[in-house]
């Protein structure tokens, strides 16, 4: 045994456990990529065993190998054109007849083989007893492996055989007689095609076959070769002959043939077929899929789905959340004043903090998506929710990456290549990114903190999901009814066993979109935040409408004469530090004052919590007054003048940096967009968070932060809330207004760039764009307009 | 056969009605067995716990190839489990395993008149 790299390429049906496998064999040593030109996923992963060197390629799970979805066209060009040097076709053993209708067609490419009967636990128990050896035999003497991928059993055998037999395989003649006819025409047309192999690369009795079945990726392929007409010709009077003789299209009668063939091979090899017929997963469907009950349970996962994901994420959450805000502060103390701080603490750290916060949720989310996908339930949830979908012009399995937008639109959007027709594709991705996604999460979060009543939070935050709901099926409606006339795609699809998942490939499964999201926050929103930050501060050197510096210096004059008349030339001193008992008294004060300060920085006045802190200052300074009778009015005084000052600082603080923003090409821009905006209710500081919104729609929280950092100056002005509140342009209304615009307009860059890469153009992800901006305008306008009209806001 | 007797005996007027009840009959039941041989029977005609041997699949698109791939080809037995809780679509079990389709897409499924 030579040390020598080995590729390996695994196929198999979908649910076959052909990814438990490939998790299985490659560990974590897996990378994803995209097949050349394609938007299919490439999944390769590596092993060394026994002195060999494996790369193992997890081809898209299909039923068949037609020209009618970009899966099959990949997996067969794939063994015929990269020529793996082994072929291991995964097999649902509980499911072996479906299963082998795919293998015999892999057969036919004439590539080294292995079969791995996986699932064997399952078929043992359900009673069925399999003769490898007859069913290697009946497939031209291919080893046979019993794999069970959830216990990771088999697996070195798997390894062990494959160079073994990669060395005794010589291209297999495995050929399915298809019967008089059939086999008349293919030896008519396969010596046609034995000059154009060098340039297919196909075996040539495939090809016949495939252009007798009318297979249109081979037929294109074909026809770009320098003979094409002859063979044509050929092959469309053969086509013709042979659908008069057998009564029907030939594909179909290939297609009975296999099953025949099949058919066949399963009845001598395997025992005790008709055990079981009832399986426990169809007795688990008695209850889930129930007519009765399949629906209010759906509901009930769905409702547990969800409160998990926002409201279990919500602790660790803020521990990030406080987290971030102390490194905030830590670099704003060791880093001196200037471009430098402020980009590092208010653009990155404040940025990226404000979208890492989210990170638990979208994990427990994935994970709940993961969890229901691998259990199997997905498939019934698809089943379940079809008439409803279907109803709008969606497909039931629109289902899923409707749901995964609730996570993340651009990841959503990955999920809707399950859709094999492209129709249903796009309109599925044009609607997902109104099913809110989390990343807007934060702005609800945020503005309904400050807006709105505790108790009717709840109910707000679900009208605005449910508003995006609804506007989904409305305009999914729509675009089948005008753009997207034509057939649907079908519906069939196969209900895979439930299985208890393994927690190796849960994770894997959840970690696996969970990354896109990190990365996301890593770069493009890491870009935006800087971005905005440059756009919001610069340019610096602008023209104020009042000499700020002035003002300040006046005050601080002001301040020292008061000082020196009221405190200061009372007690006979030049500086409180030479009275020690007087410095001493201040020094309490103001510690009294900030403790103060920082307990009711998240509190309303007026409220219970507030008048208790309230009275505890009181109490304390009567005490300070009762230890220090003579001074105690002066060093009240002093604190008061110092306050005073610091107060009429900040205000000046807080104007200046108004106008810094307001004429920086941020704020530029938002007052030239803001005239399109005001029936909106919205000012330019909307306008510019809305504006950044559009590269990543965590950054409109993070954009409001530097906007109302900056335009408030306060150190304070994390607290968003209390900014938002002081804001005199917010009331409920805007409030509300805002949530829906934002829920409505345009898909984030990510999700654009995803589309793009989906249907292979800029031209929907453009449509999707000014289309959604559009609708957003249009409902956004009727919210405010109409909640004005019925006496809302203020 | 359309002449009618033109007697005014009671006798005469019982035996037409049971003449035309039984030409009546007769008639249906002609046209009724004709009807019993011209119907096909479809997937979609099934209810839960019934089954059927296919006889063909009709049609010819992509949904068509779908179904087949699946298995669902003449002379396989498939046999319907349920319906949605909505009522569409439905799952029967066909070559020993679970597959859902709409009932326009069983309507496409001819089976052997048993």
């Amino acid at each position: 045994m030579e040390k020598k790299q080995v590729t390996v390429a695994l196929v198999g049906n979908p649910n076959s456990g052909k990814t438990t496998i490939f998790n299985n064999l490659t560990g974590g040593r897996q990378h994803v990529g995209n097949y050349p030109g394609v938007t299919v996923e490439k999944k390769e992963g590596y092993r060394h065993f026994n002195d060999h060197d494996f790369v193992i390629v997890d081809l898209p799970g299909t039923y068949s190998l037609t020209a009618f979805s970009l899966e099959e066209v990949v997996t067969r060009n794939f063994i015929v054109n990269d020529k793996p040097d082994m072929v291991i076709d995964v097999l649902d053993t509980s499911n072996l007849e479906r299963n082998l209708y795919l293998t015999v067609q892999l057969l036919e490419l004439e590539r080294p083989t292995i079969l791995a009967l996986n699932m064997i636990d399952v078929a043992d128990a359900s009673g069925l007893k399999i003769d490898d050896g007859k069913l290697s035999h009946s497939l031209g003497g291919i080893p046979v492996v019993r794999t069970n991928g959830v216990d990771n059993k088999g697996m070195e055998t798997l390894l062990s055989t494959i160079p073994q037999s990669s060395d005794k395989q010589e291209k297999s003649k495995f050929a399915l007689n298809y019967g008089e006819d059939i086999e008349n025409a293919i030896q008519k047309l396969e010596p046609l095609l034995i000059p154009i192999y060098q340039k297919l690369q196909f075996p040539t009795r495939w090809l016949a076959l495939k252009l007798l079945e009318n297979d249109t990726n081979i037929i294109n392929s074909v026809k770009e070769l320098t003979n094409a007409d002859s063979i044509m010709s050929v092959s469309n009077e053969l086509r013709t002959e042979l659908i008069q003789k057998l009564g029907e299209d030939v594909e179909i009668f290939i297609a009975g043939q296999r099953y025949q063939f099949v058919g066949k091979v399963y009845e001598q090899a395997v025992d005790n077929r008709s055990v079981n017929r009832v399986t426990i997963s169809d007795k688990i469907d008695k209850v889930l899929t129930n007519r009765m009950f399949g629906l209010p349970i759906f509901f009930a996962l769905m409702w547990l789905v969800f409160n998990l994901v926002f409201t279990l994420g919500k602790v660790p959450s803020d521990w990030i959340d406080t987290g971030f805000g102390l490194l905030g502060k830590y670099l704003g103390s060791i880093i001196s004043d200037g471009p430098l701080k402020s980009l590092l603490v208010d653009g990155i750290v404040g940025g990226v903090g404000s979208v890492l916060v989210f990170i638990p949720s979208i994990l427990l989310l994935f994970l709940a998506i993961a969890i229901l996908e691998d259990t199997g339930y997905m498939a019934r949830a698809a089943f379940i929710m079809d008439r409803v979908m279907s109803r709008f012009g969606l497909h039931g399995k629109s289902f899923i990456p409707l749901l995964l937008g609730f996570g993340c639109s651009a990841t959503a959007m990955m999920g809707t290549r399950t859709l094999e027709n492209p129709r249903d594709r796009i309109i599925t991705m044009l609607v997902t990114p109104l099913m809110s996604c989390s990343a807007k999460l934060p702005v609800y979060t945020i503005l309904i903190a400050a807006f709105f009543d505790e108790k009717i939070a709840g109910n707000v935050l679900f009208s605005i999901y449910f508003l995006g709901i609804l506007l989904s099926l409305i305009m999914a409606k729509i675009f089948r009814s005008t753009f997207f006339e034509g057939q649907s795609e079908a519906f069939v699809m196969e209900l895979p066993s439930y299985r208890i998942p393994t927690v190796k490939s849960v994770m894997i499964h959840m970690w696996e979109r969970s990354k896109l999201y990190i990365k996301k926050a890593g770069t493009i929103i890491l870009a935006a935040s800087i971005l905005m930050w440059f756009l919001t501060t610069y340019p610096k050197d602008i023209e104020y409408s009042k000499d700020y510096d002035m003002l300040v210096a006046q005050a601080e004059e002001a301040y020292t004469q008061q000082v020196k008349e009221e405190v200061l030339s009372e007690l006979a001193i030049e500086d409180i530090g030479q009275n020690e008992k007087l410095a001493v008294l201040i020094d309490d004060l103001q510690k009294n004052e900030e403790a103060f300060a920082k307990e009711t920085k998240e509190l309303d006045e007026g409220t219970p919590e507030y008048s208790k802190l309230e009275q505890e200052k009181t109490e304390k300074n009567l005490q300070l007054e009762s230890e220090n009778l003579e001074i105690y009015s002066y060093g009240a005084k002093y604190v008061e003048l110092t306050q005073n000052l610091a107060d009429e600082k900040e205000k000046v603080d807080n104007e200046k940096s108004g106008e810094n923003l307001e004429k920086s090409y941020a704020g530029q821009f938002g007052k030239a967009i803001e005239p399109a905006i005001r029936p909106l209710g919205f000012d330019w500081r909307v306008g510019i968070s809305l504006v950044s919104g559009v590269t990543a729609k965590e950054v409109i929280v993070s954009t409001m932060g530097t906007i109302y950092s900056i335009g408030d100056g306060n150190e304070n002005a994390h607290s968003m809330t209390k900014a938002l509140q002081n804001d005199e342009h917010m009331n409920p209304l805007v409030a509300y207004s805002l949530m829906v615009f934002v829920l409505i307009y345009s898909p984030c860059l990510a999700a654009l760039a995803v589309m793009r890469r989906e249907t292979g153009s800029w031209k929907w992800p453009a449509v999707s764009m000014v289309y959604s901006t559009t609708l957003a305008w249009i409902v956004t306008f009727i919210v405010y307009q109409g909640g004005k009209l019925l006496g809302f806001g203020g | 056969m359309s002449e009618i007797k033109n007697t005014v005996s009671p006798l005469d007027t019982i035996g037409d009605l049971i003449y035309y009840t039984i030409y009546t009959i007769m008639i249906i039941d002609i046209s009724g067995a004709k009807e019993e041989n011209k119907m096909s029977k479809f997937l979609s005609d099934l209810l839960p716990g019934e089954a059927g041997v296919v006889k063909k699949v009709l049609g010819t698109s992509m949904i068509k190839r779908r179904i087949v791939d699946m298995g669902v080809v003449a002379g396989t037995i498939v046999e319907v489990q349920k319906f949605a809780p909505l009522g569409d679509p439905m799952e029967i079990k066909v070559k020993g395993f679970n597959l859902s389709l709409r009932k326009n897409e069983a309507e496409m499924i001819e089976l052997e008149i048993t």
